[in-house]
């Protein structure tokens, strides 16, 4: 257990802050000038960054955009025929869920919970992680602290045997889970870092909140130009032997990015699976055969089968997108097993369609832009307050700058990937641009940036330029290496991130690479407060995290200004953010203290729909627009499941508030006679269409009973769409009424205020 | 006695059963236009002899939920029924609105037998989302129904099914009386079982019986 004592973490803050200041004014005056911040713009004057030598593997882009689209929201990928990308990447590109999305600071080499174990449910007052006596004030004392992570569920813990073709499924063994497990029976795995979104990331050079996942594409992993091993096969003719290459494809960090999840185990995969095998799963199988495609898909619509999936398959998607000197060739042996081209290069495919489908995902029509475009009325009085702050004494600039919003970008660091900086102690290093470590969590939970890759290579571009001989040269760093000593001996990598853009950043939490903060009020306080870690971090931290000293009415404009960026798109999942629907787990059936064995030493996954939507978005399919992740919900409706004399009617209102849920059932099963009503909720979660509620319950007018409803708003109407489902226990906690299904008249309405 | 032509009892009927059931709720975006109303009742007699005023009665109510029940209703000769039970609810959302009622008993007995039924459950939903509008009543169904000694299939009749009870009137079974302008207004009143007595000689309305009746309405301008 790493839980921090408020006076083990004050006792660590013994630094002379008088006599840092006093030598950073000094400093300063030695050391070359930091780069100005860059200014604001819209982004639709940002160019899509495209690989230059795209069309050597490329024959038609159009094809590979729905090959990658298809790749990416296809179930079938992941190694239990559940997890796909877009598992973790649903909700504006990012992951709203809040039942089993903890995980240990497994990065520190801690494997306990403080938060909630796993099958936990987050819940409001669960966030920030990090509490302060006086949330805004600077210094306020920290009351409690978790280094807990709100990430995303993968995979259960497994070891891959092989692939059956045909099957979505691979051939597993399932491993006993020491962490993640409930009494036991384990439950699928937490990533360790929280997910960011997939929109816009186009734009950055490097991906991954360390950007492990690097600008050059190799065809095979995220590592690089920097991995001996990768290689990918090219035939000179149709049929001809192929042989073996190193391509460099860049920018294709996105590629990069996207050929990491498919093999790990914690995300997708069964230990030990290999590209190749994937690609003879995939290629045997009807793309997105468990999903719905809607028909005004923007992208797969005309491809759509009424029976689920699309009507073309993924060898003839890839002889449609990519030259044929990568899929025509004959077998390849790898490892002592035989492949065809189209298997052995599956990952070339696999990456590069996922980028150039991601790379249509490009939010640039918030608000913020087109006041940025000149449309003075897009903002209100609040929000412009909130832009102004953001650009001078909110400081938020300086590491969110330019039209991207973020340091990160291909076009920032792509001119200069290093940069000299005076840091927070005052010492003056060289770091690589648009990373930074922000005192968010002690550096020593996770190192982030100064991490290394499976080759021992440093991640970071300022430690391989100070390895002899260098890893890497920085041509455009001036001075060059070496002609400021006093900053270019040391590297202030430790514990920084990649800056995130921030775009649709509204519906994009839970916040920062741990997910420790629920809110963006709780990042603008997090950093008016000037960091929670920040002398903790004081080695490595950016000189910018320091109490702002901003006024509520000013954190209400930065809030105002940062809702402000959200692409209605985004909102409302219209093209290009439409897309299949999605079955994802939402963790285990049951909660934190008990789950049902499926009779394999996993739990039973409590599976929830993400309703397919076409291009016109969530109003025309009858949904509710994408919610923020923490926020008020509602729901209300009624209407019958069943028919005749067995059917059952019910009311359902449900009011969720921080704190308390209020709001009643009403259920009456005509055919067995039960009548079940509850006016108390004594629990809840929520999703964007779904709401559970826990409470006591009357059944047929007897109290001691408890329940579990949970309505579903899929369209309205909602007869044939809305689903609600009911569970009672007894006193003794045994199991006595379930009823459930799609509602045969009435509607659900979910909605947030 | 008054007499009043069947024309104007009705219209007096729709003038109360709408206006008994309307409760508008607070649109979320401060649009005048945006409501939802909606109300639901298990049985209404009104006959020279007797009457029952809605029964269970279920109106929406600024929770956004009305329910009501009640283990049995008797108008003696006129009217028994059991396990009633009524629902209602309605909210304005960001994108549309939506209202729905229902309307649900067991063991229905009209008229000293004239008239029954096992089950009998009317469902009425509106949804709005401003460029269309629409109502339907899925789920309202009836199970066991006779009129007479005729016995009805389970499941739900044609809407607006009339069949004379001689000397008696007529019943509609699956009434169903829809208004809006089926863009950004929709509404639908559905009456399972609507009991329209006659006087033999004149044909003039003398009364009414309602049972499993059900309304919901849903107005959003954007």
């Amino acid at each position: 257990m790493q839980s921090r004592s408020a006076r083990d973490i004050l006792s660590s803050l013994v630094i002379p802050v008088g006599a840092v200041l006093i030598f950073t004014v000094a400093l300063r005056a030695q050391v070359p000038p930091r780069d100005p911040p860059h200014p604001l713009a819209s982004l639709k004057t940002v160019p899509v960054p495209e690989p230059a030598n795209l069309a050597d593997f490329v024959a038609d882009k159009t094809a590979a955009i729905r090959l990658g689209k298809a790749l990416f929201w296809d179930m079938q990928a992941g190694g239990d025929g559940i997890q796909a990308c877009a598992s973790c990447h649903f909700h504006a590109g990012a992951d709203n869920r809040r039942k089993n999305q903890l995980s240990p600071g497994l990065l520190g080499g801690d494997t306990t919970f403080q938060v909630g174990g796993p099958n936990y449910t987050l819940r409001a007052k669960d966030f920030p992680f990090t509490r302060h006596a006086d949330e805004n004030a600077a210094g306020s004392p920290i009351v409690s602290d978790a280094n807990d992570v709100a990430s995303s569920q993968g995979v259960f813990n497994t070891t891959f045997i092989d692939v059956t073709p045909g099957h979505a499924a691979d051939v597993c063994d399932s491993v006993a889970d020491p962490v993640f497990q409930v009494h036991g029976i384990n439950a699928r795995r937490v990533e360790p870092r929280n997910t960011p979104s997939m929109n816009n990331a186009v734009f950055n050079f490097d991906n991954f909140w360390d950007g492990r996942a690097d600008h050059i594409f190799n065809g095979a992993s995220p590592f690089g130009d920097l991995d001996p091993t990768a290689r990918v096969w090219r035939a000179d003719a149709a049929g001809a032997q192929p042989h073996a290459v190193q391509v460099e494809i860049e920018p294709g960090s996105l590629a990069s990015q996207a050929v990491g999840p498919p093999l790990s185990p914690f995300e997708m995969s069964c230990a030990g699976r290999v590209f190749p095998k994937l690609g003879r799963k995939m290629l045997s199988l009807t793309p997105l055969a468990k999903q719905v495609v809607d028909p005004n898909d923007s992208v797969l619509g005309p491809f759509a089968r009424s029976s689920g999936g699309i009507n073309t398959n993924y060898p003839q998607m890839i002889r449609s997108a990519f030259r044929p000197e990568w899929w025509s060739g004959g077998a390849v042996t790898i490892s002592g097993a035989t492949f065809t081209q189209m298997e052995a290069n599956f990952s070339l495919f696999w990456g590069l369609a996922i980028q150039l489908f991601e790379s249509t995902l490009v939010a640039n029509d918030s608000r913020v832009d087109r006041f940025l475009e000149g449309d003075t009325t897009a903002l209100s009085g609040l929000e412009q307050q909130g832009m102004d702050l953001f650009t001078s004494t909110g400081r938020c600039i300086n590491c969110h700058g330019g039209a991207e919003l973020t340091n990160a970008s291909v076009r920032n660091v792509g001119n200069e990937r290093l940069e000299r900086m005076v840091m927070g102690d005052g010492g003056c290093a060289i770091y690589d641009d648009g990373f930074y470590n922000i005192g968010m969590r002690p550096t020593a939970e996770d190192i982030g940036r100064g991490g290394t890759d499976p080759f021992g290579n440093p991640l970071s571009d300022t430690r391989r330029a100070m390895m002899d001989p260098p890893l890497f040269v920085d041509q455009n760093l001036s001075p060059p290496l070496g002609a400021v000593p006093e900053c270019d001996k040391r590297a202030n990598v430790d514990g920084t991130f990649k800056t995130p853009a921030l775009r649709n950043v509204e519906l994009t939490g839970p916040y920062f690479h741990a997910g420790a903060k629920g809110t963006l009020r709780q990042v603008v306080q997090f950093y008016n407060r000037g960091g929670d870690f920040a002398r903790l971090n004081i080695a490595n931290l950016d000189p910018d995290i320091q109490p702002l000293g901003l006024t509520l009415t000013q954190m209400d404009a930065l809030v105002a200004f940062l809702q402000a960026l959200t692409d209605e798109r985004t909102r409302q999942d219209k093209a290009p953010f439409d897309h299949p629907s999605l079955l994802r787990p939402n963790g285990c059936l049951g909660n934190d203290h008990h789950v049902e064995d499926n009779g394999s030493g996993r739990c039973v996954d409590d599976i929830e729909e993400v309703p397919s939507v076409g291009a016109g978005g969530r109003p025309e399919a009858g949904l509710v627009p994408l919610q923020p992740f923490l926020s008020i919900s509602k729901m209300r409706g009624s209407g019958v499941l069943g028919a005749g004399r067995q059917m059952s009617d019910f009311g359902f209102n449900f009011n969720g508030t921080e704190e308390v849920p209020d709001g009643k059932v009403r259920f009456r099963d005509r055919g067995r006679r039960v009548e079940i009503r509850t006016d108390t909720f004594t629990m809840h979660e929520s999703t964007e269409t779904c709401v559970r509620v826990w409470g006591p319950a009357v059944v047929n007018d007897a109290s001691g009973f408890s329940l579990t409803a949970k309505g579903c708003d899929h369209r309205q109407p909602g007869a044939g769409h809305d689903t609600f489902e009911i569970a009672v226990w007894d006193a003794a906690g045994t199991l006595v009424y379930t009823n459930g299904g799609v509602l045969s008249g009435g509607n659900l309405q979910a909605f947030i205020r | 006695m008054t007499s009043i032509s069947a024309k104007a009892v009705g219209r007096a009927i729709a003038v109360v059963l709408l206006g008994a059931l309307t409760v508008t709720m607070p649109a979320s975006r401060a649009q005048s236009s945006n409501t939802v109303n909606g109300g639901a009742y298990g049985a209404f007699v009104q006959t020279p002899a007797a009457s029952l005023a809605r029964s269970p009665f279920a109106t929406l109510d600024p929770s956004g939920m009305g329910d009501a029940a009640a283990a049995a209703v008797n108008v003696a000769s006129v009217l028994a029924a059991e396990s009633l039970s009524s629902v209602t609810t309605g909210v304005v959302g960001e994108n549309a609105a939506s209202a729905q009622s229902g309307s649900t008993l067991q063991n229905v007995n009209i008229l000293g037998g004239l008239i029954t039924a096992q089950l009998v459950s009317g469902q009425s939903s509106s949804a709005s989302n401003g460029s269309s509008a629409s109502s339907d009543a899925n789920g309202s169904t009836f199970a066991g129904l006779l009129v007479g000694s005729v016995a009805i299939a389970d499941g739900v009749p044609a809407p607006n099914s009339q069949i004379a009870l001689p000397g008696v009137g007529t019943v509609t079974l699956n009434e169903q009386i829809p208004r809006g302008d089926g863009q950004t207004t929709s509404g639908l009143t559905v009456n399972m079982i609507h009991v329209r007595l006659k006087d033999v000689l004149t044909g003039a309305q003398t009364g009414e019986i309602i049972v499993g009746a059900a309304d919901s309405d849903a107005a959003f301008g954007r």
